[in-house]
């Protein structure tokens, strides 16, 4: 059952949750911009509140729907994450490429929001709406290439059992990207 | 386990033999230096280059208050009120939070015994981020642009280049922690961390709470596309409040570490109370939090005034820590010893002038007289002197002197042949007398409210202080760069022991030691234990 030479010498494994760590520091920086830009988005409303949004309406459609395809996102990511850690390579791959998909949705659907909402940037609000929101999207999407990277490294049989971290990774970012969502959903969306 | 899952690391690893027929072209050394990852590498081009950018910095800072101090004779109007604003930027930014960072990148790894930072990739994209970013920042800056430049094109390319500072900043502080938090080696738990690379730790968490925020400001102003009056009087503004406590302690937090460290190794005694100690550096961090005090308001809250005075403690307790392991050791007077003591010294002399800012609002609103001061926008003078604007300087001037202090401690590992030892206690003096000077004259001017010959005087100081630290800095890029060149003498690190305390890079030069490398020694177990029940 020895298929590996004795004499060949294992290579070193990556440190021990490093990209875990990584992902958590750079994620906390994140974390800070966008809440940063919510936090202003607020105080610029507190401060016009009788003309904030007077001249367009934001639907509750679009964003109830993202939040919930991003909380279904976390389901996915999560079982991809169960997955690999018991070397269920396809659903692994399943979960990911669902949270790809829904990751894809919420894109989708904010872009149709921004023409729905059709503010104009030299209007008070645009430029910090703008801001939140766009903010907010690219977060998701750079969530969304970082699921495709390790995507693709579990493809090439870098993460396993034996080295989850990748994924792990992948969906500590996406979980902490839904959270920021949730905040842009409740400070943007619902308090208008 | 499938023969699939063999790493591709290993197969090259094994056909190695059939590559030697085509040897691959030795990199030149700038090849070397521009694709580098290497930590050391790294480090030394950002030590040297922010080294260079915070003389540059002082320089200018220097000629405003000298400006100012002439009766403002000396610049044009605008050039002053340009230079008067861009400076803080550029001694924060370009000079100061580099100038910790280049020394973590080299530094840290040693201390942890790592052969490497993690994510090398990212640290090099920090530093040559930066760099550009800086380049960038400096020429907006003389082209007439940045925060209070009359182009618009090169005040939005100094704005944006801010925010690219900002972002390489952190980038590189995240692989910096990162190092610390999973690099460390078996045995060494996070309480038994070298000081300077917990410091950083903590450092790196703060400065990630902190300059997002910072960079949010930024983003909502480039959005808006503003004008060169909107830059001035409104962007500037909303980012100011890092140049003020407590958010410009954050710069400072690393100097705590230095200074606990220096001690123990030149005293050769280990420090008592080492938890309590890392205590006090996470009091410090937190207490330099400072994006909930951005507006004026929040800065004459009763927190606000807590935060200015207490924080003081952590650094003078730091400093008592420090002496009390140097009295019971034998005392080697090293000029990174004495640099680190004076930086410490300046920084608790910023916090009793943070103090007495605080100590002013108590009460109704004014308890004493005292002139804040502010950056630019204040007429032709470039800079309004007041006590804030002193305990900046201050904050910059023990940073400067502080990185200086670890540059000569650490020389005989940042160089290969080690840094002259009479160099680093020669620049110790100027360096204390320049930083004094520099921060100490806006202090005054706040607190003592002279007539307008005593506010040129003191600003006379407060210039001509800059320019000594300016020279300071230049002299020990001088030396660095000779060092780093191969000139001099070399030094036998065996033979200096107070320069080698506090790391671990020999750990990574054992063949025994770095042939245990698998960072799963029970799964390993557990594999080849199931492959021989299988058999």
């Amino acid at each position: 059952m020895a298929l590996v030479p004795a004499t060949l010498t294992a290579p070193p494994l990556p440190r021990r949750r490093q990209l875990l760590f990584g992902t958590t520091f750079a994620a906390a920086g994140v974390a800070m911009f966008q809440l940063a830009l919510v936090g202003m988005y607020l105080a610029e409303r507190a401060g016009h509140r009788n003309v904030w949004l007077t001249e367009n309406a934001i639907p509750l459609t679009q964003p109830n729907m993202q939040l919930g395809s991003l909380v279904l996102g976390s389901i996915f990511v999560q079982w991809a994450v169960w997955a690999i850690a018991r070397n269920e390579r396809g659903q692994a791959y399943l979960g990911l490429g669902l949270t790809l998909l829904m990751g894809a949705s919420v894109l989708n659907q904010t872009t149709f929001l921004w023409t729905t909402v059709a503010l104009r940037m030299d209007q008070l609000e645009g430029p910090l709406f703008y801001a939140v929101t766009g903010t907010n999207f690219a977060i998701i999407a750079a969530a969304m290439l970082f699921v495709l990277l390790m995507g693709i490294r579990t493809l090439g049989g870098q993460f396993s059992s034996r080295l989850p971290d990748g994924v792990s990774a992948a969906a500590l970012f996406w979980h902490v990207s839904v959270v920021l969502y949730s905040v842009v959903w409740l400070a943007v969306y619902i308090m208008k | 386990m499938a023969m699939t899952e063999t790493r591709p690391e290993a197969a090259t690893h094994s056909s190695g033999a059939d590559q030697s027929a085509s040897p691959r072209t030795q990199p030149t050394p700038v090849e070397q230096v521009l694709g580098s990852g290497d930590h050391k590498i790294i480090g030394r081009v950002l030590i040297g280059a922010s080294l260079v950018f915070v003389a540059s910095s002082l320089l200018v800072a220097s000629l405003v208050n000298l400006h100012a101090a002439s009766g403002n004779d000396l610049l044009e109007a605008t050039v002053a009120n340009r230079f008067g604003i861009n400076s803080p930027i550029a001694l924060l930014l370009c000079g100061a939070l580099p100038l910790v960072l280049g020394l973590a990148f080299y530094l840290v790894p040693l201390q942890l015994g790592s052969p490497a930072l993690a994510f090398p990739r990212a640290a090099a994209l920090s530093l040559w981020g930066w760099l550009f970013g800086a380049v960038m920042f400096t020429v907006a800056l003389l082209a007439k642009g940045s925060y209070g430049g009359s182009s618009l094109k090169m005040s939005l390319l100094g704005h944006v280049s801010v925010g690219l500072l900002i972002v390489s900043l952190l980038v590189g502080v995240v692989s910096v922690m990162t190092t610390v938090v999973s690099h460390r080696p078996a045995g060494m738990t996070i309480s038994r961390v070298p000081f300077f690379s917990f410091s950083m730790l903590v450092t790196g968490a703060v400065w990630l709470a902190t300059l997002p925020v910072v960079l949010a400001s930024i983003t909502v102003w480039q959005i808006r596309h503003p004008g060169v009056g909107d830059l001035e009087l409104s962007a500037f503004p909303a980012i100011e409040w890092v140049f003020h406590q407590p958010a410009i302690y954050i710069a400072a937090i690393p100097l705590l570490g230095i200074i606990l460290d220096v001690a123990g190794a030149v005293s050769g005694q280990r420090q008592r109370l080492y938890t309590t100690s890392q205590g006090l550096i996470i009091a410090f961090g937190a207490l330099s939090f400072g994006p909930w005090a951005q507006s004026f308001e929040s800065r004459e809250t009763l927190l606000w005034v807590a935060s200015a005075v207490i924080i003081a403690l952590p650094a003078l307790a730091a400093l008592g820590g420090a002496v009390e392991t140097l009295r019971r050791g034998k005392l080697v007077v090293t000029g990174g010893l004495v640099l680190s003591v004076s930086a410490i010294l300046v920084l608790l002399l910023a916090t009793v002038a943070g103090a007495l800012q605080g100590l002013s609002t108590v009460g109704s609103g004014q308890g004493f007289d005292l002139v804040q001061g502010a950056f630019g926008s204040s007429g032709s003078e470039g800079v309004g002197p007041g006590v804030a604007t002193g305990q900046f300087y201050l904050v910059i001037a023990a940073v400067v002197i502080g990185a200086l202090g670890a540059v000569f401690h650490w020389g005989s590992r940042l160089v290969p042949v080690g840094l002259p030892k009479g160099a680093g206690l020669g620049l110790a003096p100027l360096a204390l007398v320049g930083g004094l000077a520099f921060g100490l004259g806006h202090v005054i001017v706040g607190i003592a409210l002279p007539d307008e010959s005593g506010v040129e005087a003191l600003l006379s100081v407060t210039g001509i202080g800059g320019i000594i630290l300016a020279v300071t800095a230049y002299a020990a890029f001088a030396v660095f760069v000779a060092g780093a060149a191969g000139k001099g003498a070399p030094v036998d690190n065996d033979a200096a022991p107070e320069s080698t305390g506090g790391t671990l890079e020999w750990a990574t030069q054992l063949a025994d030691v770095s042939t245990v490398e698998s960072e799963y020694p029970v799964q390993d177990l557990r594999d080849s234990t199931s492959t021989e029940g299988a058999n």
